[in-house]
C-alpha cells in the first residue's frame, strides 16, 4: 500500500485487541505515525482481549522500535508537547498495568522520550 | 406566607426545568406511533424549542408519504433548535417511493442540526450527498454497523449538481466495522474534508483514510477483520 501523508493530524488513536490485531498494527498503523509530522498525541488502548504475549510481541516488533525513535524525534522537534497515552483495561490475562506499561515503553525509550520533552499519560 | 411564596417560586422554576429536561429528547418509536401522536403541546408556547434531539425509528418502513409529512409538519415544525437527528430504519435512496429526505421538511433544520446518526438505514451515494448538502452545519455523522449502501438506479449513483457546488463536509465521521466496505462507494464519491475519522483500518479503511488524510486532525482506528495473508502463523501459538 502507498504511504499516506497526514499534514494536519494531531491525534492518533488505536487499540490493541487480541493477537490477530497485533501484526497488522505493526504493518499498517505504525507507518501512519511516521507520516504525521504534526502529531501531538498518540493514544493506545489496550483492550480486555489483549494478552501478555500480545504486548511482548508488539514490543519486540521491528516496527515498534521505529515508532520509538520516531516518537522521540517528534518530541524533540515539536512546537508543543508530544504525549503518549496508554489506556489499559485489565483482565485476567493482564493483571498488572505496570507490567504492560513497562513492557510497551521500555526504560530506554522512556528516558529518551522524556529527555526529548515527551510526556506519558497512563489511564 | 413567605414560605408559601418561595415554595411557589421554586415550583415554577422546577416546572420549567423539568419541561426542558423531559422535552430535550423525543423518540418516535414507529410510523404507527407518529400517526397516532396527539400532542397536547401548543407549538406557539415556546416549549417545543426545548427539543434538541429527535429520534425517528421504524423497521425499514419509513416513507415520507403525505400522511406522514402532514404529521411531521403538525408536531415537529416548531422544533426550531433541533441539533441532533437520529434516523433508524430509513430508506434513503431512489428505489422506494417517498424514501428520500425531503428538503422542504428537513431543510428547516439546516441552521441548527449538528449531529446526524443513521442506524439500520439504506443509503445511496446521492442521498448521502443530499444529506451533507441539506445540513451544512453538520459536525458529526455516524453510520452504524447495521446500515447498508444501496445503488439501485443510476439516480442513486449520479451525484446531483447543486448551485455553488457541494459543500465540502468538514465534520467528523464514525463508521462501523461492517459498514465501511459497503459505504466506500458512497463516501469516495462525495468531496470529504473530515477533521475526525473513526473507522476500521482494513483495505477499505485504507482508501477512506487516504482520501481524508489531507484534512484529518484526529484519526481513530479500530480493529477489524484481518486479511489472512497478514496473520503470522508462527505467532498463532
Amino acid at each position: 500500500m502507498d504511504p499516506i501523508f497526514f499534514p494536519e493530524l494531531r491525534t492518533f488513536e488505536f487499540w490493541i485487541g487480541d493477537w490477530e490485531d497485533v501484526e497488522p498494527m505493526v504493518n499498517r498503523y505504525f507507518p501512519l505515525i511516521k507520516s504525521a509530522p504534526n502529531l501531538s498525541t498518540v493514544h493506545i488502548g489496550v483492550t480486555e482481549d489483549t494478552k501478555d504475549r500480545d504486548i511482548s510481541f508488539l514490543r519486540d516488533a521491528y516496527g515498534w522500535k521505529q515508532v520509538d525513535s520516531h516518537l522521540c524525534r517528534l518530541a524533540e522537534g515539536a512546537m508543543g508537547t508530544v504525549t503518549l497515552v496508554l489506556d489499559v483495561v485489565l483482565n485476567h490475562e493482564l493483571s498488572d498495568r505496570k507490567d504492560v506499561f513497562g513492557t510497551l515503553t521500555g526504560s530506554q525509550f522512556l528516558s529518551e522520550f522524556s529527555k526529548a520533552g515527551g510526556l506519558f499519560r497512563f489511564e | 406566607m413567605r414560605d408559601l411564596k418561595s415554595c411557589s417560586l421554586t415550583s415554577r422554576a422546577w416546572s420549567c426545568r423539568s419541561q426542558r429536561y423531559i422535552l430535550e429528547s423525543i423518540t418516535i418509536p414507529s410510523f404507527d406511533h407518529l400517526l397516532k401522536w396527539a400532542s397536547e403541546i401548543d407549538p406557539t408556547s415556546g416549549i417545543s424549542s426545548y427539543v434538541r434531539t429527535v429520534t425517528l425509528c421504524d423497521n425499514l418502513t419509513w416513507r415520507f408519504s403525505s400522511d406522514i409529512l402532514a404529521q411531521l409538519e403538525q408536531h415537529l415544525t416548531a422544533f426550531d433548535r433541533l441539533e441532533c437527528l437520529n434516523l433508524e430504519g430509513f430508506h434513503l435512496h431512489s428505489g422506494i417511493q417517498h424514501s428520500e429526505l425531503i428538503p422542504k421538511w428537513f431543510g428547516r433544520f439546516r441552521n441548527t442540526l449538528k449531529t446526524l446518526s443513521l442506524g439500520s438505514c439504506s443509503l445511496s451515494p446521492n442521498a448521502f450527498q443530499s444529506v451533507l448538502h441539506l445540513f451544512p452545519l453538520l459536525d458529526d455523522v455516524s453510520i452504524n454497523d447495521d446500515c447498508h449502501a444501496v445503488i439501485n438506479t443510476e439516480g442513486d449513483r449520479m451525484l446531483k449538481r447543486y448551485p455553488g457546488g457541494v459543500p465540502r463536509f468538514r465534520g467528523s465521521l464514525v463508521t462501523g466495522i461492517g459498514t465501511l466496505q459497503e459505504y466506500l462507494p458512497c463516501l469516495l464519491m462525495v468531496p470529504l474534508q473530515f477533521h475526525r475519522l473513526v473507522c476500521v483500518f482494513n483495505e477499505d479503511g485504507h482508501q477512506i483514510v487516504s482520501t481524508c488524510a489531507p484534512t484529518l486532525q484526529i484519526l481513530n482506528l479500530e480493529g477489524g477483520p484481518t486479511p489472512s495473508s497478514l496473520v503470522s502463523r508462527s505467532y498463532r501459538g
